[in-house]
């Protein structure tokens, strides 16, 4: 299966709750370092903002991506669940996931801008634990 | 092939231009308001619904086609469904995995839209005045009729540009 993990304007987020996906136990310290490792080597600042990259794979073998654009999050995830809906009824099993949304990113990448990082971390916790448990369902079925 | 027509709201030129493609509505001649404003989806698509894929029928060699409001980021959401589609071509085949048919067209009905168009929108989509703003819809789009029947005709001619 493939998951995608969407933020609008910044991938940061997108970014977080990947590196979360794909490594349940690290930290924040060590997901924040992370982040911003791959966000200068694979997106620096006054590159174009639509971005779909492969980010990795995750114990279970899903591949995990990370999209971002300027289209805001309730319209692109409709967009993408619409199109994924389209994909089960044409292959007869879910291909890809839209997972969302993400906690806005307010703050410039790797600031924790007006939301303290841990309060910023734990809601992506809880996105990727969500996301794992649809991943879960979807398999059971 | 998917065939997705694609406007601001997915609600006003993009369900025209469907039906005119699918034969709902006549080519040759302009329509009654009352045909126009009967239409499955016309002016019936709420704000926070954009986004969604609404399916309108399927054509004559059974292709199904939908369509869109992308607010305005249609472009955008065109270039995401492009490289989507290009990562397909790539070997990763999360977005269609259909060998026989997996072409996506999108046809953008932007340049459709006239001022009563957008203003009668508006009126009954945003401000929620549907008595006004539904038939004032309706009349913009008959107004400029040919433009949709020319987008059609031009996509049916010739479906290379409009694939992603």
């Amino acid at each position: 299966m493939f998951i995608f993990y969407y933020s609008t304007c910044s991938p940061f987020p997108a970014l977080l709750a990947a590196i979360n996906h794909c490594h349940p136990a690290i930290s924040l310290g060590q997901a924040w370092a992370q982040a911003l490792r791959w966000q200068r080597a694979n997106n620096p600042p006054g590159k174009e903002v639509l971005l779909i990259e492969r980010f990795g794979r995750t114990s279970e073998r899903d591949t995990v991506y990370l999209m971002s654009a300027a289209v805001p999050q309730p319209l692109l995830l409709r967009t993408l669940n619409s199109l994924a809906g389209l994909m089960k009824d044409r292959c007869g099993k879910e291909l890809f996931l839209p997972a969302g949304p993400l906690p806005l990113w307010s703050g410039a990448d790797g600031n924790a801008g007006v939301r303290p990082k841990e309060a910023f971390w734990k809601e992506i916790k809880a996105l990727v634990e969500q996301t794992r448990l649809r991943v879960e369902l979807i398999k059971k079925r | 092939m998917i065939i997705i027509f694609q406007c601001y709201g997915g609600t006003h030129t993009s369900v025209a231009a469907a039906s005119i493609y699918l034969k709902r509505l006549p080519r040759r001649r302009v329509p009654q308001l009352s045909d126009l404003l009967a239409l499955p989806y016309f002016d019936r698509v709420d704000r926070n619904e954009i986004g969604t894929l609404y399916y309108v029928g399927c054509d004559r060699s059974d292709n199904p086609v939908f369509v869109l409001g992308s607010g305005r980021w249609g472009a955008q959401i065109r270039a995401l469904l492009t490289r989507l589609t290009s990562m397909q071509q790539q070997g990763r085949t999360f977005l269609l995995h259909n060998d026989r048919d997996d072409a996506v067209a999108v046809i953008d009905c932007f340049p459709t839209i006239t001022g009563a168009v957008r203003l009668g929108g508006f009126l009954s989509r945003r401000l929620g005045l549907i008595a006004i703003g539904r038939p004032l819809v309706g009349l913009g789009i008959l107004r400029a009729y040919h433009r949709f029947v020319e987008l059609v005709e031009s996509f049916e001619k010739d479906p290379g540009p409009y694939l992603l």
